[in-house]
């Protein structure tokens, strides 16, 4: 049950039922879940490289907004600013070939969004380090319902950005 | 035939309040029962059947009657509302004195009510709720009830476990009438399905910790068998009944089906037949013309599903007054229509599903589920894809319809395979339906891409679908020219967010040349491209076929085809790992890049699983534009549950291929 409030905005990722890793004391204090993420095709191969999402969290992204206009306000229950921080460990020996550019955008009433997708060497391993922060408005009004819509839809472009990669030879099988 | 429903007996009992008040004879021995506990209770479970027994017997007319006993508890930990609901048809001023005696009775508030649902007929889809409202958790209800004709004119009783509650101890047993009658009870209990079973007398069996439906069809998942492929069930026949042999049934549901078409209103229906196929000269444009009308002009209504009579269709009359029918309804009429040009038709029962399933050795055991037709065409017609190819009704034409997506003589889809039925009187009725094309699922789909040197996308879709994608099938029922384009901008939004649908057509099969559901789109999307690095990535074109088709068994992985087990106590309970319906699609791709735009293609590749082929290759033609072709097909069957999980990785591997996006580089970089 925890896990339906809990649900990941992208798709390629599906939680396990998640457990209390800390409960708060005060209001002030947040409330940590810890869940295990399964999925598949993490990687694709394209040509000798392979392509991983830059945000595996997001993944799969669709906006629910697709009608061009609307007579009612959308409301949001789950509103406020959202930080996707993800860690993924490459196989030893893999080499990040290209990367997604780093952006910042603005959206109407106040919303933005930010990525950033980064490499970490240590030891040989390779992990990429990702960082996606978007603001979400409980009400978007009729009137600002189209920037809102274009807002998510490149939002959405956040799901698609990949990673290219080269695999290490021995390691070629699908990880 | 007059189907007959008798709520014999209602009883409620909470201990503190009634005992010994309402409480029946039975029910006290085992009030003294500890509450049920044990891991066959799921969390959500708010009742449980401390005590259940049912008796098996039959009626003076040879059917099966049912007397039911169930002791539950309130497991919960809030009040809760205990509803039963049959099919029942019971006038309003019955149910009044049922309600009144009752509570004069009881002292215990029960609501009965009579719901007259959106039924086609007077006589169908009548129900009877019977209600304890607000029982405080830990007390119990006794209820003791009797079904007699419950189950229309069936030759056998089919019990199918488990049940909607929990039970800790369930009897279920003929009643010593019966067995002395000859009627005999047999048990499946598929291997590891975790269900404790002891068989008390030849007749008798007892079981022990079961758990709710719920409990174990909240995990199905789409590689999974049928559920009777999984699940346990009881099987009452009596012996030299129709429900022995599939020969002596075939006879016996075409005489009952008779006498229901001998209730059409013949002059009616030839009316409308004649004036159907009015200016027609051919035999086939005239059937089609008649098919056509019960495929599009009669809406499906699955409103008498419930009704004591659901084996039988409406008579014709009432379809056509109410332009409403399920599937034996339709089959009904598109037979009378046909029989009023002089066309003979035989109805086909079938089962039709996406989970793998066999008949079992009789025919209570086939779990039919659908009715479909089987037409006979003029001596040396030229051949029809869906002619049949084998059985009692070899060469005559299989059409459904209620299958909204093939028009008559194209291949129906995922049919190929399927054990039928023959209603009538064949010495061999059952057969394996192929018909001159085999009856897949299929889908054809063509895609243009058109990258522009900006970097902007035009999209260019072309598809025909006999039945195997729910989007299309879902077109189809809407009309409205709006939500169709909103059911494909949401098809369409993972691969292209905000992409703008500029045109889109929908033909139905009568409209379409290739008979099938046609489906014409044009796109346009101006952010397509994703940067990465110095290069871009351009959502692959056939990602749009799997958005559009939402191809079965290919999903994206998510927790409905995880290999889960459905199984009691969360025991491993996989008996098989299948697939119910054939399907394939066929798949092209063109590709043109303009302004300087470099793509590597991807290496072409074919793998085969028993359960999957997949093949998908690319090539530069001459005018700079890229062809691929991808073919998918997955046959009807079933294979080792142990292989479940590498089947499960073969899908997920095609869904990453086919999903893959394009790498575009620009030419001056290289």
């Amino acid at each position: 049950m925890v896990k339906e409030e809990i649900a990941l905005p992208g798709t390629l990722l599906q939680p396990s039922e998640p457990s209390v890793r800390n409960f708060p004391a005060k209001n002030s204090e947040p409330l940590a879940f810890e869940a295990t993420l399964a999925g598949q095709n993490l990687a694709v191969p394209v040509g000798s490289a392979w392509l991983v999402p830059a945000h595996p969290l997001f993944a799969g992204f669709a906006p629910e907004l697709t009608a061009p206009s609307r007579r009612t306000p959308v409301w949001y229950d789950e509103a406020g600013l959202f930080t996707l921080l993800s860690k993924v460990k490459l196989p030893r020996g893999s080499k990040v070939t290209q990367l997604p550019m780093p952006w910042e955008m603005d959206g109407p009433l106040g919303s933005r969004a930010k990525s950033q997708v980064e490499v970490e060497e240590k030891d040989g391993v390779v992990t990429l380090i990702s960082r996606l922060e978007y603001i979400v408005p409980p009400i978007v009004p009729v009137s600002e319902y189209a920037s809102w819509k274009a807002f998510l839809e490149r939002l959405a472009k956040a799901g698609q950005e990949r990673v290219r990669v080269a695999w290490p030879v021995e390691s070629e099988s699908q990880p | 035939m007059t189907p007959r429903f008798h709520l014999a007996l209602v009883l409620l009992a909470a201990p503190q309040l009634l005992w010994g008040f309402g409480t029946p004879d039975w029910a006290k021995p085992h009030m003294a029962k500890p509450s049920p506990k044990g891991d066959f209770l799921a969390p959500e479970d708010t009742w449980a059947i401390v005590y259940g027994e049912v008796s098996i017997g039959l009626s003076p007319q040879k059917r099966f009657t049912e007397h039911w006993k169930l002791l539950l508890e309130n497991i919960g930990k809030n009040p809760e509302t205990l509803v039963f609901s049959f099919a029942y048809d019971a006038g309003q001023d019955e149910l009044e004195e049922i309600e009144m005696h009752v509570q004069r009775r009881f002292w215990h508030k029960i609501p009965v009510s009579r719901k007259a649902a959106t039924a086609t007929s007077s006589r169908a889809t009548s129900a009877l709720f019977v209600a304890a409202e607000q029982v405080e958790p830990g007390r119990r209800i006794a209820v003791e009830l009797s079904l007699q004709d419950a189950h229309g004119f069936l030759p056998w009783r089919a019990f199918h476990l488990p049940l909607s509650y929990p039970a800790a101890q369930l009897r279920v047993g003929l009643e010593d009438h019966a067995v002395s009658a000859g009627a005999k009870i047999v048990f499946r209990a598929p291997p590891g399905c975790g269900i404790e079973a002891r068989q008390l007398t030849e007749a008798t069996w007892e079981f022990l910790g079961l758990p709710s439906a719920q409990a174990l069809e909240k995990d199905e998942h789409a590689f999974q068998t049928a559920w009777d492929q999984r699940r346990p069930y009881l099987l009452a026949t009596l012996q030299g009944s129709a429900g022995e042999s599939f020969a002596a049934f075939a006879r016996y549901y075409a005489n009952a089906w008779e006498q229901a078409q001998a209730q059409a209103d013949t002059a009616e229906v030839r009316k409308l037949a004649e004036a159907l196929v009015a200016g027609k000269s051919d035999w086939l444009s005239k059937v089609r013309a008649l098919c056509e009308f019960v495929q599009n002009d009669v809406s499906y209504d699955a409103s008498t599903l419930k009704s004591v009579e659901n084996w039988l269709p409406l008579a014709p009359g009432e379809t056509l007054r109410s332009q409403r029918a399920d599937c034996k309804g339709k089959v009904a009429l598109l037979q009378s229509l046909l029989a009023a040009v002089g066309v003979k038709s035989v109805p086909l029962l079938l089962r039709v599903e996406d989970q793998y399933f066999s008949w079992g050795e009789l025919p209570g055991t086939a779990f039919f589920n659908h009715v479909a037709l089987a037409i006979e065409p003029p001596p040396n017609h030229a051949p029809l894809p869906a002619m049949l190819t084998q059985g009692p009704l070899r060469g005559f034409v299989l059409f459904d319809p209620t299958a909204e997506t093939p028009a008559l003589g194209n291949a129906l889809p995922g049919y190929e395979g399927l054990p039928a039925l023959a209603a009538g009187a064949f010495p061999e009725p059952v057969f394996e339906v192929a018909t001159t094309q085999p009856s897949l699922a299929r889908l054809v789909f063509f895609v243009r891409y058109h990258v522009s040197a900006s970097g902007a996308l035009q999209v260019t879709l072309e598809v025909a679908d006999n039945g195997l994608s729910p989007t299309i099938s879902q077109l189809l029922g809407t009309p409205n020219p709006s939500q169709q384009a909103e059911i494909v901008r949401q098809a369409l939004q993972p691969c292209l967010p905000g992409a703008k649908l500029t045109a889109l057509r929908i033909a139905k099969p009568a409209e379409a040349p290739s008979g099938d559901c046609e489906l014409h789109a044009e796109i346009e999307a101006t952010q397509a491209l994703t940067p990465l690095g110095s290069d871009f990535t351009l959502p692959g074109p056939f990602a749009l076929l799997g958005a559009l088709a939402n191809l079965p068994n290919l999903p994206p992985p998510a927790p409905r085809n995880a290999p889960k087990p459905a199984g009691s106590k969360g025991s491993s309970c996989v008996t098989g790992n299948g697939t119910g319906r054939a399907w394939s699609v066929e798949a092209r791709a063109e590709v043109r890049l303009e302004g300087g735009w470099l793509w590597e293609l991807p290496e072409p590749n074919e793998t085969r699983w028993p359960w999957l082929s997949f093949s998908e290759s690319w090539q530069r033609n001459p005018a700079g534009t890229y062809s691929g072709v991808l073919l998918l097909s997955g046959p009807r069957g079933v294979w080792p549950a142990e292989q479940l999980a590498q089947r499960l990785k073969s899908h997920a591997l095609v869904w990453g291929r086919l999903t893959r996006p394009l790498v575009l580089s620009r030419q001056a970089k290289r």
